[in-house]
C-alpha cells in the first residue's frame, strides 16, 4: 500500500482506498485462531470442514474482518475506525490471494467529527467477492 | 413460519472477563501482519497521543464467551454459520485491562431467498473495561437454516 491520507480534506466521496493485498496460508490461520481463543477443525483441519459440508478449512470470518481493518488504518494512519461491518458472503479458501479494497461513499462533519464513510470489500483477483460491507473513520480536520 | 420464544430478546445470557495481556495484543497483531508499531512497540506508543500500546480494533472479537446460545425453540433451522459482524468502537483496549462481556440475542427474524427460508439471530456483545467504559459493542448474526 504506497498511498495514505491524513486529513478529512484530502479525500472524496468516489476515492478508491488503497488496496491490501494478503494471502493467509494455513500457518497464518492456525496462529490467529490460537490468540483469537476460536479453535475449531473447521478452520484448521481440511478433512474435519469437508465432514461439515465445506469444501476445505477457511479463513475465519473474524481474521477477515480483521484484514478489512487493517486496509483502513493503514490507509487513514491518523484516524480512528468507529465502525466497520461485514457480511460473510462466502467462504475464504487458505493459501489464496486475497486482495481488500474499498471506496468512500459519504463525508459527514457533524457534532465535532468529520467522519468518512466507506465500502469494503474481500475478494480474489477473478472479482469474486467472499466478505462486503461497511466502514466509519473520524479523521483530523486540516480547519481543526 | 418462523416461531421461537420471544422472552429471551434483550434478555442478558451470558457474563465473561477477560484480562489483556500485551503479548496477546502484539501476537493478535502480528498474525494479521499489522505493521504498526502502535500495537508492538511501548517506546514508540508513548510518544503518540495514546501514550501507550493499544489494540488494534478488532481485537473486540477475541471476549467470546463459549457459552451455547438459549435454547430459543426455533421452529427450523438445524444447520448454522457465521453470517456476519458488525463492530463499533468506542474506546481502546490496553494491556492490563479487564474486559467484562454481557451477551444478550438483540434480534431474531427471518429472510427468504432463492434457497429458502433462513432465521437470523443477532447475538449482542456489550464489551466494558474495568473503568465503566464501554469499550466496544460487537453484534453477530448467526445463520440457521434446515
Amino acid at each position: 500500500m504506497s498511498e495514505t491520507v491524513a486529513y478529512f480534506e484530502d479525500i472524496d466521496i468516489g476515492d478508491e482506498i488503497g488496496e491490501l493485498e494478503i494471502c493467509p496460508t494455513t500457518a497464518d490461520v492456525i496462529r490467529f485462531v490460537d490468540v483469537a481463543r476460536m479453535q475449531s477443525g473447521r478452520f484448521t483441519d481440511d478433512e474435519y470442514a469437508r465432514r461439515e459440508g465445506l469444501p476445505g478449512a477457511i479463513v475465519p470470518g473474524n481474521m477477515s474482518l480483521g484484514f478489512l481493518a487493517r486496509m483502513l488504518t493503514e490507509f487513514f494512519p491518523t484516524g480512528r475506525l468507529k465502525e466497520l461491518t461485514a457480511n460473510f458472503r462466502a467462504t475464504v479458501p487458505h493459501n489464496t490471494p486475497l486482495i481488500c479494497s474499498g471506496v468512500v461513499t459519504e463525508k459527514q462533519a457533524r457534532h465535532g467529527e468529520h467522519l468518512v464513510f466507506c465500502d469494503v470489500m474481500l475478494g480474489n483477483d477473478e472479482g469474486e467477492r467472499y466478505v462486503q460491507g461497511t466502514a466509519q473513520m473520524a479523521l483530523p480536520s486540516r480547519a481543526a | 413460519m418462523l416461531e421461537y420464544d420471544t422472552s429471551w430478546i434483550g434478555k442478558e445470557f451470558d457474563r465473561y472477563t477477560y484480562d489483556v495481556t500485551k503479548d496477546e495484543i502484539v501476537e493478535f497483531a502480528q498474525s494479521l501482519g499489522e505493521v504498526n508499531p502502535l500495537y508492538t512497540d511501548e517506546a514508540y506508543a508513548q510518544a503518540t497521543p495514546y501514550g501507550g500500546i493499544i489494540a488494534p480494533p478488532t481485537f473486540c472479537i477475541v471476549f467470546r464467551s463459549h457459552a451455547r446460545l438459549p435454547d430459543l425453540k426455533l421452529s427450523y433451522g438445524r444447520r448454522g454459520f457465521d453470517g456476519g459482524k458488525e463492530c463499533v468502537f468506542l474506546a481502546p483496549i490496553r494491556p492490563g485491562d479487564t474486559i467484562t462481556g454481557v451477551d444478550r440475542i438483540a434480534q431474531v427474524y427471518e429472510k427468504t431467498g432463492r434457497s429458502g427460508s433462513m432465521i437470523f439471530i443477532v447475538r449482542e456483545s456489550e464489551l466494558t473495561n474495568q473503568r465503566g467504559e464501554q469499550v466496544a459493542v460487537v453484534r453477530q448474526s448467526l445463520i440457521r437454516r434446515d
